[in-house]
């Protein structure tokens, strides 16, 4: 018996035999022809006359004819010929008509190059798996619920938490955690910013990731506070800022302020957690309150009350993710029950206390990493998709008219050959071969457009994504995309191929074909056909004209919100002390001395100083108590917070409604003041004064209220455009522990004159202090509206595609029409119609499709409207002034291409038509 | 029409594994040999028993080929005429081992099924 192996080689061998047919045939004919010789020798030399010699031969060889046939069959791959052969028929098709082909593939390359673009970028942030062990079995962990304290990030739980499910679990082989942050790292006296994680000991064992040079972490770097000063290096960072020279393990660097050991490297393409993202520093989390010594951050690292590491387990084999989150429940809240009964909770309230004990532990899949893009660009992702989705659809209609007018064209070729036997499946394939070649053709030139697309689409993002460094995200295909791109290709290709080549080889097509020359408008069902797809054709693009309006809008919108401060004149910058290791009384006399002599510059008017940056995405929110004020069960007691410096409300332009701002004379030594919005004031204190009322920080009820309230100044757009009515509370800088600022400066002409002289400033002061994020408050605005203007320009791009190809199919199928009715239309002409009834002839036709197409599509616009309205802004998607717009503009557009036809059809001279036929 | 069953081909008909083993033991014992040579020394050795139209040989050939058991190369006949030379490959010796032990196992077999006193 033939095993499958044995079959297989033969079927290697046959397409090998079909691809060298020629050559194979012609040494076969020539051994066969030697063998005939040779035995016919043999019988001459018995005494046969020659031809009785030649005859014997052949019976001895048996049928010649019958031999050579039989094995032909056996020597070849007959699919792999007749496609070859198809192929050729087609390229030689091709050549005849260059511009068919090119139009064809370039229509397919902008459609399939714009699909495999933001696939690409689906791909790295949404789809792919980390590069660890076993990414299907990693598990991110969220508590789902009210919390009751304070917290950093979304999925986050406190390291306590992290602890005790780490040691009481049942469900995890290993659990480990990670926060995400940057770092100073200062070498020769030269301070960067990198982007790492702290890790617990366990991160690189759980995902499975050896070192490159010298050693990862393990559970023995975890063990006590501060105790392990040691770091590794992603692999990319060692080699592009140490050479990946081996003797950098063992050696010590200075990451804020701190001397940690370089302990080793870990395995090349292993960028940490966040997909896109790259993670250059791995440093045991042990050590944040050494790195991070901040009364609100690294002092509280073992707070059950702030929430700050991600949490991550390997599921035991056999687990699975629900039986996992069963198992976590009663774990879970037993440790909750017990949070409630430690001194943090003491002052709790019934109602916080019964919300915080509803909370649940969810398990959500983790092999995808933490993901921060995914978070902000999932969803306009997924709406580029869909818009790409339909640009290549209308390309593909474009493309199946055009073949159905060729195939039309090559109809009665295909007649005949169907009525001499050929079999329909053969004609099929052949018209199915010349699609699935321009389009793979199109796919080609696609990924080679989507590469320089993506390139493109990177430089959208702004520089420092949420405190990384840099981007990981590549322009290059990786395998998955170039599947993507040669499936979707296929896929066209059969798509738009398919519906012609079953058209023109249908069986009754051959009745009507007879009929043909007696028929003045001729190809009826083709040319309904066609318009079917021009008609779908203008549905989609007024669907995509619709989002673009209102993404523009949108954006349009965003841009004339008036933030409440300045953003014209306007430079900032951000200085870190707390990496060269500042303390309080150091740093608030750096950014003292720093702000009187920034005001001091010719060219700046006014300076200030905030912890934490406006429209950065950047927030710091606090629960306040307000004396006299008796919070009501559920009620939203936040309110952003911020630090800032005297000179900050004149820097940004902050009006000052009542009362003072901060001055030189509030100092630590003072009683503590503060500032707040006009939305706090109104909120507690309605139509009274804020001022001399007192406050205070903090989500513990006990709080004491030491804070006085001196001021009240407008609202402003804190951490996005989007917010309003804020209730904004400002601490005043010089009274709190600022280790990090941003500065901003009010600037007279050039900013970047006045950024450099500003830097000159700083390095004044103090040489080592590391400046990072300089740049306009206005640039910084358009950084904040990064995925608004992304899907407003691409969607605009996209848009303006689909449309001219829909324009184009729409010109080719009316002046294809024309021209199959010029016969027609002479003779009106002849018996009196004039030039407008001529026009209105065409036009009509124009007219009936564009209406058809709008009213198809405004009822859809409606309901694809919710996949759009989370990215739109004060516009909601059903607006009826955008969709009206909309449809007139497309429709505008569709005339004027339908008008091209018509004019030339009324303008014909009747005679020469009627004589041409 | 059906290919392989004309009544010329089935008055000669070798089993087609039993000629594909022929050639390979041909072409272990003999060297390099055109599709001539192979059929004049199966028609030797077979002592004219085996009829075969010798054109079969050559399908023979193709399906060893295919197989990699055989490879071939042009050459000089004895006429010197251009002539395809086939030899053996080291997976044919393999093979050929392989079915040489089959065969005579289930030749053995069958000898004794055939032998076997009827019963009464």
């Amino acid at each position: 018996m033939i095993g499958f192996c044995h079959v297989l080689k033969e079927q290697l061998a046959r397409i090998q035999g079909s691809l060298r047919r020629r050559t194979f045939e012609h040494d076969f004919d020539e051994e066969v022809e030697a063998h005939l010789e040779l035995l016919t020798e043999r019988f001459i030399g018995r005494g046969l006359r020659p031809d009785e010699a030649r005859r014997a031969a052949r019976r001895q060889f048996g049928g010649v004819t019958q031999m050579k046939n039989e094995l032909r069959d056996r020597s070849r791959f007959r699919p792999i010929e007749s496609v070859l052969q198809d192929s050729a028929y087609v390229l030689r098709q091709f050549r005849k008509s260059p511009l068919f082909a090119a139009a064809s593939i370039l229509t397919l390359a902008l459609g399939i190059g714009a699909n495999t673009a933001i696939f690409t970028l689906v791909d790295q942030l949404i789809l792919r798996l980390l590069p660890i062990k076993d990414p299907q079995r990693v598990v991110a962990l969220a508590a789902r619920g009210q919390f009751y304290g304070d917290n950093m990030g979304p999925n986050v739980l406190s390291y306590t938490m992290y602890q005790a499910i780490r040691d009481r679990n049942q469900v995890f082989s290993q659990t480990m955690c990670r926060r995400p942050l940057s770092f100073t790292v200062t070498v020769h006296s030269e301070s960067h910013v990198v982007s790492g994680e702290l890790v617990s000991g366990n991160y690189f064992p759980l995902l499975g990731i050896k070192a490159a040079a010298g050693r990862v972490f393990d559970s023995n770097d975890d063990l006590h506070p501060n105790a392990n000063p040691a770091a590794v290096l992603s692999y990319a960072y060692w080699r592009s800022a140490f050479g990946a020279s081996p003797q950098v393990v063992g050696r010590t660097m200075l990451v804020n302020n701190y001397s940690l050991t370089i302990v080793g490297v870990s395995q090349p393409g292993f960028d940490g957690l966040e997909p896109g993202l790259t993670a250059q520093l791995f440093i045991p989390v042990m050590m944040t309150p050494a790195l991070f010594p901040q009364e609100d951050f690294g002092w509280r690292m073992f707070d059950s009350r702030l929430r700050w590491v991600n949490v991550y387990g390997r599921l035991k084999a056999g687990m699975t993710l629900e039986r996992a989150k069963t198992g976590l429940q009663p774990l879970f809240h037993q440790i909750l029950r017990a949070e409630t009964l430690q001194p943090g909770f003491a002052q709790a309230m019934p109602y916080d206390r019964q919300q915080f004990l509803k909370m649940w532990l969810d398990v959500i899949p983790g092999g995808q990493g933490n993901t921060i893009l995914k978070q902000q660009y999932e969803k306009p992702l997924w709406v580029l998709m869909g818009i790409t989705g339909f640009v290549l659809l209308i390309a593909c209609a474009n493309l199946a008219s055009l073949m159905a007018a060729r195939a039309m064209v090559r109809q009665k070729e295909i007649a005949v050959r169907l009525a001499i036997g050929s079999s329909r499946v053969r004609v099929i394939q052949q018209l199915i071969t010349e699609s699935l070649l321009l389009a793979l053709a199109g796919g080609l030139a696609g990924i080679g457009l989507a590469i320089v697309m993506v390139k493109s689409l990177l430089t959208f993002l702004p520089e420092n994504p949420m405190g990384y460094v840099s981007y990981a995200m590549s322009s290059s295909p990786d395998s998955r995309v170039l599947c993507f791109a040669l499936g979707l290709s296929t896929l066209t290709g059969a798509v738009f191929g398919l519906i012609p080549a079953l058209q023109t080889t249908s069986p009754n097509l051959a009745d009507t074909l007879k009929a043909k020359a007696a028929n003045v408008t001729g190809g009826i069902a083709q040319i309904n056909f066609r318009k079917l797809l021009v008609a779908a054709q203008i549905t989609l693009s007024l669907l995509l004209v619709i989002a673009a309006t209102l993404f523009i809008r949108s954006l349009a919108n965003l841009h004339s919100v008036n933030p409440g401060f300045r953003t014209q004149n306007l430079v900032q910058f951000d200085v870190d002390l707390a990496s060269i290791g500042y303390d309080q009384h150091r740093a608030n006399a750096f950014f003292k001395q720093l702000e009187t002599r920034l005001e001091h510059l010719p060219n700046v008017e006014a300076a200030g100083v905030a912890a934490n940056p406006v429209l950065a995405d950047s927030d710091w929110e606090s629960i306040i108590k307000v004396e006299g004020h008796e919070n009501k069960p559920g009620e939203a007691t936040h309110a952003y917070v911020n630090r800032v410096s005297p000179g900050y409300f004149r820097a940004l332009g902050i009006h000052l409604l009542s009362g003072r701002t901060f001055r030189e004379n509030d100092t630590v030594n003072s009683p503590k003041v503060v500032v707040v919005s006009e939305s706090f004031a109104r909120y507690y204190f309605g139509q009274q004064s804020a001022i001399g009322h007192r406050i205070g920080r903090g989500y513990d009820p006990s709080t004491p209220a030491d804070m006085e309230i001196i001021g009240v100044v407008n609202d402003i757009d804190y951490q996005d455009l989007r917010q309003k009515q804020l209730r904004q509370v400002y601490l005043c800088g010089q009274q709190g522990y600022n280790f990090d600022g941003t500065v901003y400066l009010n600037v007279k002409g050039e900013p970047r004159t006045a950024l450099i002289s500003a830097r000159g400033v700083v390095h004044e002061i103090e040489p080592k202090a590391p400046l990072r994020n300089m740049k306009t408050v206005e640039r910084q605005l358009e950084e904040s509206l990064v995925t608004e203007r992304m899907i407003a320009s691409l969607s605009t791009g996209f848009t303006v595609l689909a449309v001219a190809l829909a324009v184009l199919g729409l010109y080719g199928v009316m002046a294809y029409m024309v021209a199959q009715r010029a016969r027609e239309i002479g003779i009106r002409v002849a018996l009196g119609a004039v030039y407008g009834n001529v026009v209105w002839l065409v036009m009509r036709e124009v007219v009936m499709l564009v209406l058809a197409g709008t009213v198809i599509a405004i009822p859809l616009a409606f309901g694809f409207g919710r996949f759009v309205r989370a990215e739109l802004y004060g516009i909601q998607p059903n607006d009826p002034l955008s969709m009206a717009a909309a449809a007139v503009l497309l429709a505008g557009v569709a005339l004027i291409a339908g008008f091209v036809p018509a004019r030339r059809a009324a303008s014909a001279d009747p005679l020469s038509v009627l004589r041409y036929e | 029409m059906a290919k392989g069953n004309t009544p010329d081909q089935k008055k000669s008909e070798v089993l087609q594994g039993t000629l594909d083993l022929m050639i390979l033991k041909t072409l272990d014992v003999m060297g390099p040999l055109h599709g001539y040579g192979i059929a004049r020394r199966i028609e030797q050795l077979s002592e004219h028993v085996l009829q075969l139209n010798e054109g079969t040989v050559y399908t023979s050939l193709l399906r060893l080929q295919q197989q990699r058991w055989i490879a071939a190369s042009w050459g000089a006949s004895e006429n010197n005429r251009k002539a395809k030379f086939y030899s053996i490959t080291k997976a044919g010796r393999k093979q050929l081992a392989q079915e040489t032990e089959n065969w005579e196992r289930i030749s053995g077999v069958i000898g004794r099924v055939l032998r076997a006193p009827s019963e009464k």
